[in-house]
């Protein structure tokens, strides 16, 4: 190439409607997989093989999956005539044809890149913010904040979603691979009580 | 790996934002990008059997999603337009102002070479080599080096003589 045909070269790269700099929103991809894995579910039952569980590496997989797919679940959603904010879903499971949750383990959450335990002292948007109690994994500040996507129609439902209150406290693990920092659902997320605080203190021992 | 929906769910985890951003640059709305990028991931599991092992991966679900974006523009008459600015001017979707008042150039000159627009593109926007681009495209490095170079040229013509026309 000369250098009329890197002069080209340029000048396409700055014809660039998306060039790196500018951030691709991550829940257009979640949903597009969800939509996809919603057909799967209705079209493709009868070729799709049987869920197996997953290896360690697997495990990591899914979770991050989980994660990531949170970024579309954990909508932000002010209820108006509640009293409350409440970020997410409802707590309650929910349905979806595909991407159900894993289950739960202790090995599972081990592998979060983040964890901690938090009371939930500002939603604003998509944010959620907590004032740490304890670092499990991934953080020393006295507060973190978390992105907590809204819910968009045609969005995926899925179970174990769950909803931040302010003033309430709940046990946090995430990944950050994505870039923000996205709660996992599917009871990797969950509100604070004694003993699944044990639980977490046993995953993120040492 | 089994070909299962732990495996797919890794590819989009791998993929998804790469080709998010492939479709994001071509399509004549976001809601477009992403009916192509749900399009790529289901025509993925269907064929799960052929999908290349990474990190060829990533350049098959290029084409798929550059297929699924010529197919919504065929398969939906309201689109005959917008059909027309996706093969030409698929910068159509708000983005960051062109530094160089010369891109307006471009893009217009691009317009008459549709068949090596999405080549260049390739090249320069999602920084493929050559034997990448090719394979997206279904054709020979080769002739991906040979059609680089003559479009390369042929834009230069091409915007010359527009400066001309305009001066």
């Amino acid at each position: 190439m000369d250098d009329r045909d890197h002069d080209i070269d340029a000048l396409l790269a700055a014809s660039d409607p998306w060039p790196p700099s500018r951030e691709v929103d991550p829940t257009i991809a979640v949903r597009a997989l969800a939509r996809a894995e919603k057909e799967m579910s209705m079209t493709d039952q009868a070729s799709t093989p049987p869920r197996r569980r997953p290896g360690r590496r697997g495990l990591a997989v899914v979770l991050a999956v989980v994660v990531v797919v949170a970024a579309a679940a954990l909508g932000v959603t002010r209820l108006g005539g509640e009293g409350a904010d409440v970020a997410g879903g409802s707590g309650r499971a929910l349905g979806s044809p595909f991407a159900s949750c894993l289950e739960f383990s202790v090995e599972t959450l081990a592998l979060a890149p983040i964890a901690f335990d938090g009371t939930v002292s500002s939603i604003d948007g998509g944010r959620v913010t907590f004032d740490v109690e304890r670092w499990y994994r991934g953080g020393d500040g006295d507060t973190v904040t978390v992105a907590a996507q809204s819910l968009i129609d045609g969005a995926p439902e899925l179970e174990g979603g769950v909803g931040f209150v302010e003033g309430r406290r709940y046990l946090v693990s995430a990944d950050d691979s994505t870039g923000p920092i996205v709660p996992a659902i599917c009871g990797f997320t969950v509100e604070y009580d004694e003993g699944m605080a044990d639980t977490w203190a046993r995953a993120f021992v040492g | 790996m089994a070909r299962d929906d732990v495996w797919l769910r890794s590819l989009h985890s791998r993929a998804a934002e790469d080709v998010t951003r492939y479709a994001l640059r071509r399509a004549p709305s976001v809601a477009d990008a992403e009916d192509a990028v749900s399009e790529a991931f289901l025509v993925a599991w269907r064929r799960r059997e052929v999908v290349p092992d990474p990190p060829e991966d990533i350049l098959w679900l290029y084409g798929v999603t550059r297929n699924a974006l010529a197919n919504q523009s065929r398969g939906d008459r309201r689109r005959i337009r917008l059909r027309a600015r996706l093969a030409t001017e698929p910068a159509h979707l708000p983005g960051p102002d062109p530094p160089d008042p010369r891109v307006g150039l471009l893009r217009e000159a691009l317009v008459q070479l549709p068949e090596d627009a999405e080549l260049l593109r390739l090249l320069t926007w999602e920084r493929l080599s050559h034997g990448q681009a090719a394979e997206v495209l279904g054709t020979s490095e080769n002739a991906v080096a040979l059609r680089a170079s003559r479009a390369r040229r042929r834009l230069a013509q091409l915007m010359t003589a527009s400066t001309a026309v305009g001066t």
